[in-house]
C-alpha cells in the first residue's frame, strides 16, 4: 500500500515533467513573433521618466523613443542636426537659437514645433517636478523664447559649455506637450510620447518595457545609418539583476541582446562563439575610489600617494576584468571629452617608493608585530564599497596588495544599496569610498571635486581647483577648455585624492543573427534604429 | 551497524567543531591573500582545492569560513530555540489569555516572511557577524515558538498531564516535569530544522551582500563569488557548498539520533 | 464556529496593525535616506533632495507621518513607491501571480516529496536511504542546489531553460529548487510525527482491535502524523514567499521577494508595507486553514475545538 501511493505519485510527477518538456521544446522550435528582439537590462530601481528620473538604464530604451535637438558625432567631434536643423550660439555663450525641422510629428500625431520645446523645458525646470538629472543638464537657464513656429531660443544666466552635450542626451528628449498635459508627473512615465523611430507601447513595472517601430519616421540624424523606419518591428526590454543570469539568458535564447555581461562570462562567450561581444567604453569617470583627506592616516598626501603606488592595477584589470578595460590613471576615462593623456602612467606601481613614502608619515611598526601602528594602536584603513561595478572584488585585491606591501590592516565594508552608501559617506568613517558618474562632458568632475560639490566625498577643499572647475564649465572656446581640463586632471592627481582603477567598458552580448548595434557618444545608449535581424 | 553510523556522525561533528575552532590556525595560506595571476587554478599539491576567481586558496578560505558561517548559524539557532521554548511552552502550558496574547504577537511577526523579517531587524542593528546572528535568530524565534506550542498542546492533551493536574500539581511543575520532558524529543528535532534554516539564511545574507565586513570569508559568500567562475573553476563553488551540506548533515543526523535515544529513555 | 472565526479575525486585525507599525518604525529608524534610493546616478543639488523629502512627507514629525500612514492604509490607499513614483499596487501586483504560483507549486512539490520521503523513512528497506535523502535536501542551500541544477540541466545537458518564465518548461527548475529545498524539512516533520504517533496508546489499541499494520499506519497514524507536517508547510509558506527571493534571482524571474528585498534596502516604505500586508492576509488565511485541518485530522483536539 505504501509503495502503491508512491508509485502513483512518481508517475504523475514524471508525466508532468515530460509534458512540460514537450511544451517547452515546441515553444523553442517555433520562433517568436517575427522581427522582435529581446534586449536584456539590469533592473532600474527608479522611475523611467527621462525628464525627472536619473538612471542610465532608462536612457537605453528611451534613446529611440525621443529625438533630441542635436546629436554628437564622436568621429568628427561635432554636433549634427537632430530636431534642430541649425543653430546659433551668441559670442557671450548666453543665447542659443535653434531653427527646428518642419516635418516632424509626435507619435500621437501632434506637430513638433518651438512651443513644444518651450513646454518640455518648462516641465523640466518646474521645481515641483524635482528633476534629478535633466534640469542639471540644462544648467543655468534663465528663459526660453519662442520667436516663431519653428525658431526658439534658450537664454542662460551665465555661460554653460556643457549645454549642447546635455541637449544631445535622451534626458532632454522632446515629448509631446499634449501627452505631458494629459498625464501628471508620476503617471506620464507609463504613457510616453516622443518623435523617435520607436514608439512607447507599455511598461510593466519590473517585468518589461515594450517598443514598437514608428512607421512615419523620416527624420533620423546623420549619426545613424538608417534615417527612416527601423527594420525590427518590436523590441522588448527585460530585466536581469543577477549578473550570472545574463550570459545564461543570452545562451538560452531568452534574449538576443544583453548589456553588462560580467567579464568572465563575456570571455567565455567570445571564446566559444556562442555570442558576439561588443565592448563599448563609457566616458565619464572610471571605477574609482575617492580618498578621504580629512581622516587619519589618509589626510597625509604621502600616505595617499603610497596607496596609489602600492596598487597593482594591471593585475586587477587582468584578473577581474579579463583585460576588457584599460587601466585608468586619472579622474576621467580616456573616452571622455578633453581627457588628458599626460596622466597615463601616473603612479605606476612602485612598491619600494610606496613604503618609503608611507614611512615619512611617521606610522611605522613600533611594537614589532609586523603591522604598522600609531602609538601602539594598529593602523587600519577602511574601504567602503557598493555591490555594483565589481567594486567588492577590486577592493579585495587591493586589500591583499596593500597588506602585503604596506603592512597596514585593511577593512572592507560592503553596503547593499545607494542610500546605505550615501549614509556611510555622511558618517565619514571611511578612508576610501567607491563612486563614479558617467557623461561625455568633463563637467561631471564638478560635483566630485568642488569644495561644495554634492559628491565631494574626498572632502577636498582647493580653491584654485574650484576656480578651474568653474571656468571649465563656463569656457566656450574648445581649445581653452581643453587646456583648463588638462590642468584640472593633473591637479587632482597631484593631490592624490582619487584612486582610479579602470575605464568602464559595457560588455554587450549579441546573439548570432543580430546586426547593427551601435551606441551613442555617451556609451550607454544604443541607436536601436540600425538594428536588423540578418538571415 | 547503528553504532558505526553513530560513531561516524559524532566523528564528523567533532571534526567540524575542530575546524571551526582551530581552522584559522591550520590554514596554510591567508584567506585574503590574492594572487590574481593564478586565478582559478585547479587543485594541486600546494593548493588542495585550487584557487578561486581572485587567486585565493580555497581550502584556507573554507577553514576560515567555518567560524563565520557555522558559528553565526549556531548562535542564531540558540537564540531561536531558547526563545521559542520559553514562549511556546508558556503559551501552551498556561493557555487562556496568555496563550492568546502570545499567539497573536507571534502571528504578527510570522506574517512577515522570515528572511525579510531578518532583513528588517538587521537594518536596525547595522552590520557585523553578531548582528546577522541576532537578526536571523530573532526572525526564526516566532516559528520555533509556534512549533513548540503545537507540541506542548499535543502533549497536554495526553492523559497523564490531566492526571498530573488532578493530583494537584501546579502549572509550573507540570510544565517542567511532564511537558518539557516529553517535548524535548520534538524540540530537538525542530532545533535541527532551525539550524538548517539559519545556515540557509546566513548564506542568503552573504549572497545578497548583506554581511558587511568582507574580511571574514563566509561560505555563502564564497558560493556567490564562485558562481561567475563556475565554468573554469567548479571546485571553488562545490567546496563551500559541500562544506555547508556536510556540516549541517552531520549535525542534523546526530540530533535525530539523539532524539530517538531520548525517546527510548522516555518510555 | 462563527465565534471562532470572529475571534480569529479580530486577532488578525490586531496582528496586522502591530506588524505594520513594526515595519514603519523599522524603516524609519534604520540608517539610509529613502530619497537617495533613486539618486545614485544623479548629481542633483541639495535643494532638489530637500524638495523631494518634503513632497513625500518625510520632513513631518514621526507621529504625523504615522497618522497619515494609518489613515492611508485604512482607506486601502497603498500609495506610490518612494523610489520610483510608481503606484504600489502596480509594483507589487505585477509580481503576485509569479511568486504565488512559484510558492504554491513549490509547496505542492514539497508536500509530495516530503510526505513520500517521510513515510519511507519510517519503515521498510529504504528507510535509511530515505532519511539520508531527506536530510540532504534539508541541508542544501537553494543557491547551491539551484546553481548546480542550472549548470547540469541548462549548461551541460541543454535540456531545460535557465532564465525567464515564458513557457511552462521555464518553471520546472525553479519549482524543483523551491520544492526540494522545502521538502526536506517536511519529510523530517512527517517522519517525526508518524513515528511518534505509532508509539501512541491509541495506535496499539487499534492494532489490538485487529486492524492490519498498514491500516493502522495509514488511516490513523497518518492523519495525526501529518499534523506537524501541515504546521510546517504553513510556516514554510510564509517562509517560501521570502525564500523564493533566491530562486527568483538566480533564474531571473519576476517575483515579490525580489521587489521586497530591494524595497527594504532602498527604504521604500510603501512597497514594504504593501507586501507585508499581503503576507499577513495570506498567512492569516493559511493559519485558519491549518487550524481547521488540525481539528479535522486529530480527533483528540476536536474536543477543544469550539
Amino acid at each position: 500500500m505504501l509503495y502503491r501511493y508512491l508509485r502513483r505519485a512518481i508517475i504523475a510527477l514524471a508525466l508532468l515533467v515530460i509534458g512540460c518538456l514537450v511544451v517547452s521544446c515546441n515553444g523553442a522550435m517555433t520562433t517568436a513573433v517575427p522581427s522582435e528582439i529581446i534586449y536584456g537590462l539590469t533592473l532600474p530601481p527608479s522611475g523611467i521618466d527621462p525628464h525627472i528620473n536619473a538612471s542610465a538604464e532608462l536612457g537605453i530604451p528611451l534613446r529611440s523613443v525621443y529625438d533630441t535637438l542635436v546629436y554628437f558625432d564622436p568621429q568628427t567631434g561635432a554636433y549634427v542636426p537632430g530636431l534642430a536643423e541649425s543653430w546659433q550660439i551668441s559670442g557671450d555663450g548666453l543665447n542659443y537659437t535653434f531653427v527646428l525641422r518642419r516635418d516632424v510629428k509626435f507619435h500621437d500625431g501632434t506637430p513638433f514645433n518651438a512651443d513644444a520645446v518651450k513646454s518640455n523645458i518648462s516641465r523640466i525646470l518646474d521645481p515641483a517636478n524635482n528633476s534629478a538629472k535633466a534640469a542639471q543638464l540644462l544648467g543655468p537657464v534663465k528663459t526660453v523664447q519662442v520667436h516663431d513656429v519653428y525658431t526658439v531660443s534658450i537664454i542662460l544666466s551665465e555661460p554653460y559649455a556643457p549645454l549642447m552635450d546635455g541637449l544631445s542626451q535622451p534626458y532632454l528628449g522632446m515629448a509631446s506637450p499634449q501627452a505631458l498635459s494629459t498625464y501628471d508627473a508620476s503617471t506620464y512615465q507609463f504613457h510616453q510620447v516622443g518623435t523617435g523611430p520607436y514608439r512607447f507601447v507599455e511598461y510593466v513595472v519590473n517585468d518589461r518595457l515594450v517598443l514598437e517601430r514608428n512607421p512615419d519616421y523620416l527624420w533620423g540624424p546623420q549619426v545613424v545609418s538608417n534615417l527612416g523606419v527601423p527594420a525590427v518591428n518590436r523590441i522588448v526590454f527585460r530585466f536581469y539583476p543577477d549578473p550570472p543570469s545574463r550570459a545564461l539568458a543570452l545562451e538560452g535564447g531568452d534574449a538576443q541582446i544583453m548589456g553588462e555581461i560580467p567579464p568572465a562570462d563575456a570571455k567565455r562567450l567570445a571564446d566559444s562563439g556562442a555570442a558576439r561581444i561588443v565592448p563599448v567604453p563609457a566616458p565619464g569617470q572610471p571605477l574609482q575610489f575617492l580618498i578621504n583627506t580629512t581622516r587619519k592616516p589618509t589626510d597625509s598626501l604621502a600616505v595617499r600617494q603610497a596607496l596609489l603606488l602600492a596598487s597593482d592595477r594591471q593585475a586587477i584589470v587582468q584578473a577581474i576584468f579579463q583585460g576588457y578595460s584599460p587601466i585608468a590613471y586619472g579622474p576621467l576615462a580616456s573616452t571622455t571629452e578633453y581627457f588628458d593623456p599626460s596622466v597615463d602612467g601616473l603612479y605606476a606601481p612602485d612598491p619600494v617608493q610606496a613604503v618609503t613614502l608611507f614611512n615619512t608619515s611617521g606610522l611605522t611598526d613600533s611594537n614589532g608585530d609586523g603591522w604598522r601602528d600609531d602609538q601602539g594602536k594598529p593602523v587600519e584603513i577602511v574601504l567602503v564599497v557598493p555591490p555594483w561595478g565589481m567594486a567588492p572584488d577590486v577592493a579585495q585585491l587591493l586589500k591583499s596588495q596593500w597588506e602585503n606591501v604596506l603592512k597596514v590592516h585593511i577593512k572592507i565594508k560592503q553596503v547593499a544599496s545607494f542610500p546605505m552608501l550615501s549614509d556611510e559617506a555622511k558618517a565619514g568613517e571611511y578612508h576610501l569610498i567607491a563612486l563614479n558618474f558617467f557623461g561625455y562632458d568633463p563637467v561631471v568632475l564638478n560635483a566630485f571635486y568642488q569644495s561644495n560639490g554634492v559628491r565631494n566625498w574626498s572632502h577636498i577643499a582647493d580653491s584654485a581647483l574650484d576656480k578651474l572647475l568653474l571656468s571649465g564649465q563656463q569656457e566656450m572656446d574648445p581649445a581653452r577648455r581643453k587646456e583648463i581640463y588638462a590642468q584640472i586632471q593633473r591637479r587632482i592627481m597631484d593631490q592624490a585624492v582619487v584612486l582610479p582603477i579602470r575605464d568602464y567598458v559595457n560588455l554587450n552580448g549579441i546573439a548570432v543573427g543580430v546586426e547593427g548595434l551601435r551606441f551613442d557618444a555617451q556609451g550607454w545608449f544604443p541607436y536601436l534604429t540600425d538594428l536588423a535581424l540578418g538571415q | 551497524m547503528r553504532a558505526l553510523r553513530l560513531v561516524l556522525r559524532v566523528f564528523a561533528l567533532v571534526v567540524l567543531l575542530l575546524f571551526s575552532a582551530i581552522g584559522p590556525f591550520i590554514a596554510p595560506y591567508s584567506p585574503t591573500d590574492a594572487q590574481p595571476l593564478k586565478q582559478n587554478s585547479p587543485p594541486d599539491s600546494e593548493h588542495l582545492l585550487g584557487r578561486d576567481g581572485l587567486g585565493r586558496d580555497t581550502w584556507s578560505r573554507l577553514l576560515w569560513g567555518a567560524q563565520g558561517t557555522l558559528g553565526s548559524a549556531a548562535l542564531a539557532t540558540l537564540i531561536a530555540t531558547l526563545g521559542g521554548v520559553a514562549l511556546g511552552s508558556v503559551a501552551g502550558a498556561f493557555g487562556g489569555i496568555v496563550d492568546q496574547v502570545v499567539v497573536h504577537t507571534l502571528d504578527m511577526l510570522l506574517a512577515i516572511p522570515g528572511l525579510l523579517l531578518a532583513l528588517l531587524i538587521l537594518s536596525l542593528m547595522g552590520d557585523g557577524l553578531l548582528q546577522v546572528s541576532l537578526s536571523i535568530g530573532l526572525s526564526l524565534m516566532p516559528a520555533a515558538s509556534r512549533l513548540v506550542r503545537a507540541t506542548v498542546l499535543d502533549v497536554r492533551s495526553r492523559g497523564y498531564v490531566e492526571s498530573a493536574y488532578a493530583l494537584g500539581g501546579d502549572t509550573w511543575w507540570v510544565v517542567r516535569h511532564h511537558i518539557l520532558r516529553n517535548s524535548i524529543a520534538a524540540i530537538t528535532s525542530y532545533a535541527s530544522i532551525i539550524l538548517a534554516w539559519s545556515i540557509l539564511n546566513v548564506a542568503a545574507f552573504d549572497f545578497l551582500g548583506l554581511s558587511g565586513d568582507l574580511s571574514i570569508p563566509g561560505w555563502g559568500r564564497m558560493l556567490n563569488d564562485a558562481r561567475s567562475y563556475i565554468h573554469v573553476s567548479p571546485m571553488a563553488f562545490l567546496a563551500p557548498g559541500f562544506a555547508i551540506v556536510i556540516s549541517v548533515l552531520s549535525i542534523t543526523e546526530l540530533s535525530f539520533e539523539w532524539q530517538k535515544h531520548w525517546w527510548k529513555l522516555g518510555q | 464556529m462563527i465565534q471562532f472565526v470572529a475571534r480569529r479575525l479580530a486577532g488578525s486585525i490586531i496582528a496586522t496593525i502591530a506588524a505594520l507599525t513594526f515595519v514603519f518604525v523599522a524603516i524609519h529608524i534604520a540608517p539610509g535616506d529613502p530619497v537617495e534610493a533613486a539618486l545614485s546616478q544623479s548629481l542633483a543639488p541639495r535643494a532638489v533632495i530637500e524638495n523631494r523629502r518634503r513632497a513625500l512627507g518625510l520632513d513631518d514629525p514621526l507621529w504625523l507621518q504615522y497618522v497619515h500612514y494609518v489613515v492611508n492604509m485604512s482607506q486601502g490607499n497603498l500609495g506610490v513607491s518612494w523610489a520610483n513614483d510608481q503606484p504600489v499596487s502596480l509594483v507589487v501586483g505585477s509580481q503576485l501571480a509569479s511568486t504565488g504560483i512559484l510558492a504554491s507549486a513549490g509547496a505542492l512539490v514539497a508536500l509530495s516529496i516530503g510526505v513520500g520521503l517521510g513515510i519511507l523513512s519510517c519503515e521498510g528497506p529504504l528507510r535509511h536511504l530515505a532519511q539520508s535523502v531527506a536530510t540532504l535536501l534539508l541541508t542544501t542551500p537553494a543557491i547551491f542546489l539551484g546553481t548546480i541544477l542550472i549548470w547540469v540541466f541548462a549548461d551541460l545537458l541543454d535540456w531545460l531553460p535557465a532564465t525567464g518564465q515564458q513557457t511552462p518548461g521555464h518553471w520546472i527548475l525553479p519549482v524543483l529548487v523551491v520544492g526540494l529545498s522545502a521538502g526536506g524539512a517536511v519529510a523530517k516533520a512527517v517522519e517525526t510525527g508518524v513515528s511518534e504517533v505509532r508509539r501512541q496508546p491509541f495506535m496499539r489499541t487499534a492494532r489490538a482491535k485487529g486492524l492490519s499494520r498498514g491500516q493502522v499506519t495509514w488511516v490513523h497514524g497518518l492523519r495525526v502524523g501529518l499534523l506537524p507536517a501541515i504546521e510546517l508547510v504553513m510556516l514554510q509558506f510564509g517562509y517560501l514567499l521570502g525564500g523564493t527571493v533566491i530562486t527568483e534571482t538566480i533564474f531571473a524571474r519576476q517575483g515579490v521577494g525580489r521587489v521586497l528585498v530591494i524595497a527594504i534596502l532602498s527604504k521604500d516604505l510603501p512597497v514594504v508595507q504593501a507586501v507585508v500586508l499581503l503576507s499577513i492576509l495570506t498567512y492569516s488565511f493559511l493559519n485558519l486553514l491549518a487550524d481547521v485541518l488540525r481539528g479535522w485530522l486529530d480527533p483528540r483536539i476536536r474536543i477543544e475545538f469550539p
